[in-house]
């Protein structure tokens, strides 16, 4: 299905280097600021709800 | 044993302290990411994705997984409430962590692979073991009696455990898109050092984070348990 027609990533990871390389990478930033954003949110709304729920019970 | 609101009140300030710590280090590597990790050559920004997205599904599969399964197992041999209840609170941040990995991995694969989701085994498995633990809560609010409860939900957190080798193999066994492990493999890390520790900065703020979480849920239900021993006693 969609899995034959899409590429798969290499399994190593390089680090792009200031010289000019033929590939540039895709602006893509807007897809990292949503993950850290959603994941921070997710962290912080599950902390402040079990900080809340155990300062409630320590009162 | 007999729960105690004092030794309850000490559990939750030590489980606030560990998520404290664990939300800096969280900050921390979020600081590393983009401000002291290159870009990745292929693919671009949105590699850095997985230094949430790796150290998220790394607590789930090998940390928070299996500590509710042991648990729980521990639990069927010795009737313990208090492996109950820690079992309970290490299924519930599972299911946080787990979350997490099926919101951010989308995220990778649009612009990656082009697509947001697809039926490869490494991402259907986790799929179904997310199903498993919100299988794992219903279940757990569905029955009043404790002990059928504990015993009943201690059975599906054994079974959470059972899909993790699954999941981990799953990019060995099929032919599929989702890349293998760049550092949880046999052979050493294949990615470059300052990569490597961001990504460890991420795995100590996961584990600070589980901890901090686990020991605040178990001190607010111990808590809760002390509050009806003593209305009914």
């Amino acid at each position: 299905m969609q899995a034959d027609t899409l590429a798969a990533v290499p399994d190593s990871l390089t680090a792009a280097t200031q010289a000019a390389v033929p590939f540039i990478p895709p602006s893509n930033a807007p897809y990292l600021y949503a993950a850290f954003g959603i994941a921070t949110a997710v962290y912080l709304v599950y902390a402040i709800l079990l900080i809340t729920q155990a300062r409630a019970e320590q009162k | 044993m007999i729960p105690d609101a004092a030794r309850a009140r000490s559990v939750m300030t030590r489980g606030m302290v560990l998520t404290l710590l664990g939300l800096l280090a969280q900050v921390a590597m979020t600081v590393m990411t983009f401000a002291f990790t290159p870009m990745e050559a292929r693919q671009g920004l949105a590699q850095k994705i997985f230094y949430v997205h790796v150290p998220a599904a790394t607590m789930a599969l090998f940390v928070a997984v299996p500590a509710t399964a042991i648990a729980g197992l521990l639990y069927l041999w010795l009737h313990d409430v208090r492996l109950d209840r820690f079992a309970a609170a290490s299924a519930e941040v599972s299911t946080v962590f787990c979350l997490i990995v099926l919101l951010t991995g989308p995220l990778w694969g649009k612009p990656v692979w082009g697509t947001w989701w697809t039926w490869d085994g490494r991402l259907t498995l986790t799929l179904f073991l997310f199903f498993l633990l919100l299988g794992y809560h219903t279940l757990r609010s569905a029955l009043r009696d404790p002990s059928d409860r504990a015993r009943f939900s201690a059975v599906l957190g054994v079974m959470g455990l059972v899909l993790v080798p699954f999941i981990h193999m799953s990019v060995y066994i099929w032919r599929g898109l989702h890349p293998k492990p760049v550092v949880i493999k046999p052979s050493a890390p294949s990615l470059p050092p300052e990569m490597l520790r961001t990504l460890m900065v991420g795995f100590a703020a996961g584990l600070l984070l589980y901890l901090g979480f686990v020991v605040l849920r178990y001190g607010i239900q111990l808590s809760r348990d002390a509050r009806e021993a003593a209305h009914a006693g």
